[in-house]
């Protein structure tokens, strides 16, 4: 049994490596695939940005960039 | 006479010819003009103007031009597509289901007529190791993830038909992901120990004299006798040469998915798909008969792969050539001891 239990953990934390390494290999698409002609190619200014968190009632750097700009004195 | 026949022809060609106009006239159309007195509008500009089946039938395939940089995307249509949608959705479920379910149902009727086989002579007491620490911690390791890898991978073909409907779209959909996760994970560690395995039995599995006896008796249960075997018998050296050949052919086809359109197109990427779906339905069957055999099977044979010996009985039950080298071995090691030991006079 414990040489099962071992061989267990042993999968788990050899698939956690591998899983890590792939996920650091992949990038999001608006860094694989840039276009000047596309709003994501540019996402610190518009849309969500790299920093998006998912929550959209959390202000993002965009929103916050968008903001200043409008509290600016014109 | 003849000239009555010949008003019946005028009053009948009138007839027809009214009835004519007027189903003209009921369908909104203008009386069709004579070909002679039809005005002429020249060539038919649609006439001679390719249609999309055929530019399908002459190219096999509809690319276009699109600006975003993912190039895979302006192929629109091509005919291996639907073979593999057919494949895919219809032959698929199919195929896996039914030879997962052939095979508990074939073990289920040979447990039903032969029950467990059990060893014919009692216990010796006398333990011999069948499979060292490494051996065991491969195997249990390898078995570790192709559980999870099946299990993840048949979701991929049966979860949107059996599970979605009972657990609903939230639950499926996180499921589905953390399973797309593990199987992606856990397929290195399982190439890894398909690696060792193959390393470490392949000898042992070679094929030789009395493997085709083995087979010929099913094992000893047509002939009611234990046919000799060394320490794989030809159906664990079945299942040897399966978990290798179908693992390695999961392991290319799953790498070239792992990495999709590296080194293939959009038909290599469905090749990878039936070779990987095809390769894990015959070797789940396969698995299943050898956690069959392995538990509830055969008595005695998990402790091979569980602790790692057997009682000397069951290995000369079923593996007698192989017991007898042990035993040698055993006796030869013994005596070189009791030699050892013997004080010099």
């Amino acid at each position: 049994m414990p040489v099962i239990l071992a061989s267990i953990a042993l999968a788990v934390v050899l698939a956690i490596v591998s899983g890590l390494g792939l996920f650091s290999m992949q990038r999001p698409v608006y860094q694989s695939q840039p276009m000047q002609s596309v709003r994501v190619g540019d996402p610190g200014h518009n849309l969500v940005g790299p920093n998006w968190s998912g929550n959209p009632s959390q202000p993002q750097n965009s929103e916050r960039a968008l903001n200043a700009t409008s509290r600016e004195p014109g | 006479m003849s000239r009555r026949l010949g008003w019946h022809l005028l009053t009948a060609l009138v007839l027809v010819g009214a009835l004519n106009c007027s189903a003209g006239a009921q369908h909104g159309q203008d009386p069709v003009p004579p070909a002679s007195t039809a005005p002429s509008s020249g060539a038919n500009p649609t006439e001679q103007a390719v249609t999309e089946q055929q530019l399908f039938q002459e190219m096999r395939k509809l690319e276009g031009r699109i600006t975003i940089p993912d190039y895979k995307a302006a192929l629109l249509e091509q005919p291996q597509g639907r073979s593999y949608q057919f494949f895919h959705e219809r032959l698929l479920p199919w195929l896996m289901g039914g030879l997962i379910v052939a095979m508990i149902a074939g073990l289920a009727l040979f447990f039903l007529v032969r029950g467990r086989i059990l060893t014919e002579a009692p216990d010796s007491g006398i333990k011999i190791r069948r499979f060292n620490v490494l051996e065991r911690a491969t195997h249990w390791m390898t078995a570790t993830c192709f559980i999870v890898l099946a299990l993840s991978g048949i979701n991929y073909v049966f979860g949107k038909r059996l599970l979605f409907p009972l657990i609903g779209p939230d639950a499926f959909a996180a499921l589905s992901q953390w399973s797309k996760f593990a199987h992606t994970a856990m397929a290195w560690p399982f190439m890894l120990g398909l690696l060792i395995m193959a390393a470490l039995w392949m000898r042992g599995n070679l094929p030789d004299r009395h493997d085709w006896r083995w087979l010929r008796e099913f094992g000893g249960f047509t002939s009611g006798t234990h046919p000799p075997a060394g320490r794989f018998n030809a159906g664990q050296k079945l299942i040897f040469w399966s978990v290798v050949i179908f693992g390695l052919v999961l392991s290319a086809s799953g790498i070239i998915m792992l990495f999709p359109f590296w080194t293939l197109d959009i038909n290599g990427m469905q090749w990878a798909q039936y070779g990987h779906a095809s390769a894990a339905a015959i070797l789940i069957a396969v698995i299943v008969a050898h956690i069959y055999i392995g538990t509830l099977g055969m008595a005695g044979a998990y402790d091979a792969m569980g602790r790692g010996e057997v009682d000397l009985t069951w290995a000369r039950e079923h593996h007698s050539l192989w017991a007898d080298e042990e035993e040698h071995r055993i006796r030869g090691r013994t005596d070189l001891a009791g030699t050892a030991g013997t004080p010099a006079e």
